[in-house]
């Protein structure tokens, strides 16, 4: 019966309500029939007899004895028999009245009795005054019908009470969800990445938040669709340069006149190669990212291993700049994405070591640590290089975003080979995180530290 | 010195081959996980560098192959699967090292060098103190027969003090025996590591030589 149809459900309820409406009115009905004396049948036997007494007209004592008509078989009395009695004779008497008394003792009031293996209700009412005493009964039979009569008539009605109900509800349901039908004939028409909200004239309003709801998710897929479009046109557009820088150098490799130019241009293809793929790794971590940060798995881990296998890494371009990075991990234990914050932690390096400048130096620290009265674990990157000024520092986290002058090579070295990605990464993985981002100056009161928190859950 | 390429794409191998030899080292070069299975049969390596994105099967399948032969021969990883968590599980499957495409060529040559230094003169033969024992071959470590998983960073920690049970280590000489360290970067992560081998195998295992280093005392109870 687990049917999801709302028109069966509806049919479903109504039949049980109806039918516990039907019982609740049998039961009351019963009640008030069958108290004694108050009740309907007594009271409705006492008027019968009350009436037939005064009907009766004088000189019953004196009528001739007569026979029982003879009636076609099967003639009864159907609701009640009754019996006048005048001078110990059963004079006027109903079709199916029994010869003997119904009360024999003749005293007024009501009596249970047996007759002929019947049981019988009989109320006897008696006038002195003319000699005369009404008796009414009924047979446990004639109750029965009876009763049988009354539940017939009611069930009917219950009956046509469902039915008009039943009919309503199939009508008002079908033409309330003609809408709906209509908004599915539209959805199936959709080209499939037509991502504008529903429009659902007539829809009922129990509906709307469905609607609203689906609507939201088709507002987020948009944005998540062009972000997806953004970036491979940024993808494609930020590509672009370091190969053009490559192709350039390549054929300046191949035309070079003499070792040392040449020496030079391999150089600096080797650089452009560096670039290019530092490049394509953060477009890959970002186009990752775009796809994990729907449905991250966190589980508890350490970030202590975790910084000991990317710093590793930063090794070979450390030495060749001179630079020193010193690793100090205390306390890493958070819930986090291995992978994201492998990620956040490859960037954070990264950009140290990168904007450390030539023997410079990088602290990576990991340890306890209470922020804003919140305890945590506190992932710290610093260097000593020029670091970024206060007033531009929460914009490098923007996607896109290079600190002062970092796309002009001719103007700081240091900071040419910035994509303005790498930031922007943390941010994002940070957010996925719940974590906080701080930005201060880096070690001996210049450069920049970026302390990544993640609040004890 | 004797090293096997396992790699699929024969642009890179030719480039790989072509630099290695002019390091002067001997490469042999293998397409796929089978071929390079019966190389490894066949022939003795120094080291093996191995990509695990190889038609068919993984790298990681000859990886495990070699290990369940209980050979030791140093592996490095390279592969353009760049993911942290890929690279924890090729380490702790046993490789000594992983290297992402695309990778610098002279980096390639830092990390090898690092690896031969780590692993030149290693002695093959379980080695065993306090109920703790400890199978260089199979990068299996037991403590009182119950197998204890390690972290390979925390492996090769144990590995070095066990092979020079009764004698102290500096933190230096772990740090090169860990990861081939130049100096560039200094750490307190071999702390952390000792501190984790105490956590798994024992309080009493590895003793701190205050200002000199650490020790497993194989002289008394051994």
């Amino acid at each position: 019966m687990k049917t999801r149809s709302l028109r069966w459900r509806l049919t479903w309820v109504s039949v049980k309500c109806v039918l516990v409406a039907w019982l609740v009115w049998l039961g009351c009905q019963a009640w008030q029939l069958s108290r004694a004396h108050y009740g309907f049948w007594d009271e409705s036997q006492r008027e019968v007899a009350a009436q037939i007494l005064e009907s009766m007209p004088d000189g019953l004592q004196s009528l001739p004895r007569r026979d029982r008509p003879a009636l076609p078989a099967g003639h009864r009395d159907h609701k009640m028999s009754w019996q006048v009695w005048a001078g110990g004779r059963n004079v006027v008497y109903s079709v199916a009245a029994p010869d003997v008394p119904l009360k024999p003792d003749f005293r007024d009031g009501f009596a249970r009795r047996t007759i002929a293996g019947q049981v019988w209700h009989v109320y006897s009412l008696s006038d002195p005054r003319r000699g005369l005493t009404v008796q009414v009964g009924r047979s446990k039979e004639m109750i029965a019908n009876e009763i049988a009569r009354w539940v017939g008539l009611s069930l009917l009605a219950a009956g046509l009470i469902f039915v008009l109900f039943v009919l309503t509800v199939w009508v008002v349901i079908g033409r309330s969800l003609r809408p709906v039908a209509a908004l599915r004939d539209a959805l199936r028409a959709r080209p499939p990445l037509d991502l504008t909200p529903l429009q659902a004239p007539g829809l009922p309003t129990e509906f709307s938040p469905l609607v609203d709801a689906f609507n939201d998710q088709l507002t987020r897929v948009d944005t998540a669709v062009q972000n997806e479009r953004r970036f491979i046109a940024d993808a494609a557009h930020e590509l672009r340069t370091p190969l053009a820088v490559l192709s350039a150098h390549a054929d300046l490799a191949r035309r070079a006149a003499t070792e040392e130019e040449r020496d030079t241009a391999l150089r600096r293809l080797s650089a452009g190669v560096a670039r290019a793929t530092r490049l394509s790794e953060q477009l890959l971590d970002l186009a990752r990212l775009d796809a994990q940060t729907l449905a991250p798995a966190f589980v508890p881990l350490d970030l202590a291993p975790l910084l000991v296998l990317v710093v590793r890494d930063f090794e070979t371009l450390a030495r060749e700049r001179r630079q020193r990075i010193c690793l100090r991990t205390e306390d890493g234990h958070v819930l986090g994405d291995v992978d994201l914050l492998g990620i956040l932690i490859r960037n954070l390096v990264d950009n140290a070591v990168r904007y450390a400048g030539e023997g410079g130096r990088i602290e990576v620290i990991c340890r306890r640590d209470v922020r804003d009265g919140i305890g945590g674990i506190a992932l710290c990157v610093a260097d000593d290089g020029p670091g970024v000024a206060p007033e531009e520092r929460e914009r490098i986290f923007h996607r896109f975003y290079r600190a002062n002058g970092a796309g002009n090579a001719g103007t700081n070295g240091s900071r040419n080979s910035g994509s303005g990605i790498g930031l922007s990464l943390v941010a994002r993985i940070a957010r996925t995180h719940h974590a906080r981002i701080h930005v201060e100056d880096g070690l001996d009161g210049r450069g920049l530290a970026i302390t990544v928190f993640f609040p004890a859950a | 010195m004797n090293l096997l390429l396992v790699e699929d794409d024969t642009m890179l191998a030719e480039a790989l081959c072509a630099a290695l030899r002019a390091h002067g080292f001997r490469v042999d070069t293998a397409g796929d996980a089978a071929l390079a299975r019966t190389a490894l049969v066949e022939h003795d390596f120094d080291a093996v560098l191995l990509d695990l994105g190889l038609p068919g099967s993984s790298g990681l399948s000859v990886l495990s192959y070699l290990r369940g032969r209980y050979d030791a021969t140093p592996v490095i990883i390279l592969t353009a699967r760049d993911k942290l968590s890929d690279r924890i599980a090729g380490l702790d499957a046993g490789a000594d090292d992983y290297i992402v495409k695309p990778f610098q060529p002279d980096e390639l040559f830092a990390r090898l060098r690092a690896v031969m230094r780590r692993t030149h003169g290693r002695v093959s033969p379980v080695l065993s103190y306090n109920g703790v024992v400890l199978d260089p071959a199979r990068r299996e470590v037991t403590r009182d027969g119950a197998a204890v998983p390690l972290s390979s960073h925390e492996f090769r920690t144990l590995l070095l003090l066990m092979e020079r049970q009764g004698r102290v280590v500096t933190r230096e000489q772990l740090e090169e025996a860990v990861y081939g360290s130049s100096g560039t970067i200094e750490s307190n992560t071999i702390a952390v590591y000792v501190h984790q081998l105490r956590r798994k195998l024992g309080e009493q295992l590895i003793v701190t030589v205050h200002g000199q280093g650490y020790r497993i005392n194989g002289g008394a109870a051994a």
